[in-house]
């Protein structure tokens, strides 16, 4: 008996929601502006609760087959798609996965408060040190070595404005300037 | 053109130019050599950064990176076993052999010389086929090219020889992506749920960024260690990197094969450097009078190997200036530089941009000799940046994504994005969905919309005209032919329950 991969089933949920939303979205839509997301979708939507019957029902997962559906073929797809990663879709446990992603928010969250000038070395030492394991005079070197590069490029020589953090929007006049862009 | 060609020549001499394919070809290089970063990161990663650069000098960046990396990945394939990229995972078949025979340095110079006269042909291939592309052209009207974006993208799944169903839903989840925001064909703002952000629709760069860069690095950084692990590295010598370079000539065969292998898959969507790479080595294998020389270190396959994933290039960048398809990453995240350049791919760019077109002809070949320098003159330093452990790259990557997302628009909401990207890839690619072809219905969606609508307004609304145009029949037939044919190959390998029951 074929087991149900959930986490597959999860992300045909996802993009069925994606498809779905658009194409529901498009009735709102006079004429032919609504066309290009029936065409499309439809046949998307269609494929995508193919995925998802042929995930729940074992018997239908084997007449996938006829479309090319098969788990192992995954790696594959993955590694022509990260540019030619021939290690592949070869990534950590679950919980590896996590904490880098940990690190990635962690990272989003300090710009967003802090902004780039202080989260980006903040985040090199705690990184280096945590993740990379380097000692934290290592690390602290190190970002001192890679920072001032990528002040200079960046700042000094492409002068690109770099987002300078939520906080002195709160804190006027403290840190100095910038603004969140309006979400809604 | 030759005008054209003339210009571009003389623009070579400035120092921008100079500067943007030194650029160029040293991140190509780089990451080639690192395995797991390759050409398409390198690509996305530089890609925010060009906005606001003169675009000829940003094609020529854009140049550098598409002519080097599979040759930077030649070296760690050679010298530690571990293919740079996954186009050249053949060389390791015989380079590495001749590395612990202490004929490092001489594979090194085969290789480099194959991959340089592999380009160089491609390249000449290309500048050749352009005027007939241009005449090529005329030829397709709207319905056409609407067939053509729908290949494109078939294609591409198809030649990934799996997960069509993936592969498809995948494009058409892209497609459906890249209507959201302002409709130039429509002049209204559809899909933004009430949201100003989604005013200008979704960006490519945040997209493409958290798809490839910000996902891939979740990828090895969550694996961990160094991906190349062998630090014996034996280059016997300057004198014997020199002796292999020579070399090359006495594989005329070979390197041809290659090279033209090369140039052909190379300009079919989907196919790349990998399958170029086997194929022409396999070739040269069965036409060999000595087989079982290949896979023991016997320089006709190291030729063989890179001759091939270099000579990709030039086939490559056929579809993509002429009909706007990309047919691999690269290619992919090229088009999201035409699309933040507002270069139009296709006729436009042919006959009005031909500076451009150049500019990448001419950026591909001058990075590849400069490349093949670096790489004869220091292979083996170059061979130990692949012991660097991903641990201390991650962090750098991270850093150069955020604020590339953020230069492009200066909104600190595209970097959310690009982190949410990050995850929907990631999962994306843990459940089989191919990204590439997500990333090119994106780009190429509202082309799709454009070329649908304005059939339908040839027509005056009938959809009659999908069908009877011969070039749009030609282009279904082959669409039909790519579904049926895939089908019949997974119906041989699953067979239906009821067989495999009984």
């Amino acid at each position: 008996m074929t087991r149900i991969n959930g986490f597959n089933l999860g992300v045909y949920a996802f993009l069925l929601t994606v498809a779905l939303s658009i194409v529901l979205g498009a009735t709102a839509y006079a004429g032919k502006q609504q066309l290009t997301a029936f065409v499309i979708g439809i046949p998307t939507i269609t494929l995508l609760v193919f995925l998802v019957l042929a995930e729940v029902t074992p018997r239908l997962v084997k007449l996938t087959g006829a479309f090319g559906v098969s788990e192992d073929d995954a790696p594959q797809a993955a590694e022509d798609d990260a540019g030619g990663s021939p290690g592949g879709m070869e990534a950590g446990s679950w919980r590896r996965v996590g904490i880098v992603y940990g690190w990635l928010l962690l990272y989003f969250a300090m710009t967003f408060v802090l902004g780039f000038y202080i989260a980006i070395p903040v985040f090199m030492v705690l990184f280096l040190t945590i993740e990379s394991r380097l000692i934290p005079v290592y690390s602290v070197g190190v970002t001192v070595a890679a920072g001032l590069p990528l002040y200079i490029i960046f700042r000094l020589v492409l002068d690109i404005p770099l987002w300078t953090g939520i906080l002195p929007r709160i804190l006027p006049g403290i840190i100095g300037g910038g603004t969140v862009p309006q979400l809604n | 053109m030759f005008e054209a060609f003339l210009d571009g020549l003389a623009g070579m001499g400035s120092p921008a130019v100079i500067g943007a394919i030194v650029l160029g070809t040293t991140l190509g290089v780089l990451f080639g050599v690192i395995p797991g970063l390759g050409s398409v990161i390198a690509m996305t990663l530089i890609l925010p950064f060009t906005f606001g650069w003169d675009p000829i000098i940003a094609m020529y960046v854009f140049a550098g990176i598409i002519g080097t990396a599979s040759t930077g990945g030649g070296v760690p394939a050679i010298l530690l076993n571990t293919p740079g990229t996954i186009a050249n995972v053949c060389t390791t078949f015989d380079g590495f052999p001749m590395t612990r025979r202490g004929e490092g340095g001489r594979a090194i110079g085969l290789a480099a010389t194959a991959s340089a006269l592999g380009t160089l042909f491609s390249i000449i291939v290309l500048a050749a086929l352009l005027p007939l592309a241009e005449v090529m052209l005329r030829a397709f009207t709207p319905p056409d090219f609407f067939w053509l974006i729908i290949l494109g993208l078939i294609a591409v799944t198809f030649a990934s020889r799996q997960n069509m169903a993936k592969g498809l839903a995948a494009g058409g989840v892209g497609i459906l992506i890249a209507l959201i925001g302002f409709s130039p064909v429509f002049g209204v703002r559809r899909y933004t749920l009430g949201s100003e952000y989604l005013w200008d629709g979704i960006e490519i760069v945040p997209l493409v960024i958290g798809f490839f860069a910000l996902s891939e690095l979740i990828v090895y950084t969550s694996r961990g260690g160094s991906i190349a692990r062998d630090a014996s590295v034996n280059l016997g010598g300057f004198k014997q990197i020199m002796r292999g370079a020579v070399e090359v000539f006495q594989y005329k065969a070979i390197l041809l094969r290659g090279s033209v292998i090369g140039t052909v898959i190379g300009a079919i969507p989907g196919a790349g450097g990998a399958v170029a790479n086997f194929l022409s080595y396999s070739t040269a294998k069965q036409a060999s009078k000595t087989p079982e020389l290949f896979g023991t270190g016997y320089p006709g396959g190291v030729v063989a190997s890179e001759s091939s994933n270099d000579a990709k290039d030039g086939g490559i960048l056929l579809p993509t200036l002429t009909f706007g398809i990309p047919g691999n990453g690269e290619m992919v995240i090229l088009m999201g530089a035409f699309v933040l350049h507002g270069i139009q791919p296709g006729r436009d760019l042919l006959v009005n941009r031909l500076d451009i077109v150049w500019a990448i002809i001419l950026g591909v070949i001058a990075a590849q000799v400069l490349t093949t320098i670096i790489i004869l003159g220091g292979g083996a330093w170059l061979a130990r940046i692949s012991l660097v452990p991903v641990k201390y790259i991650a962090p750098f990557v991270a850093i150069l994504s955020f604020i590339g997302v953020y230069a492009v628009r200066s909104n600190i909401w595209d970097v959310a994005l690009a982190v949410f990207a990050a995850i929907v890839g990631f999962s994306m690619r843990r459940a089989g969905f191919p990204l590439i072809t997500a990333v090119i219905g994106f780009v190429l969606g509202q082309l799709a919309e454009e070329k649908f609508t304005q059939s339908l307004q040839i027509s005056g609304g009938g959809y009659s005209i999908f069908f009877t145009r011969p070039v749009s029949i030609v282009l279904l037939l082959a669409i039909l032919f790519m579904l049926g044919w895939s089908m019949y190959k997974a119906a041989k390998k699953n067979p239906a329950p009821q067989a495999a029951e009984s």
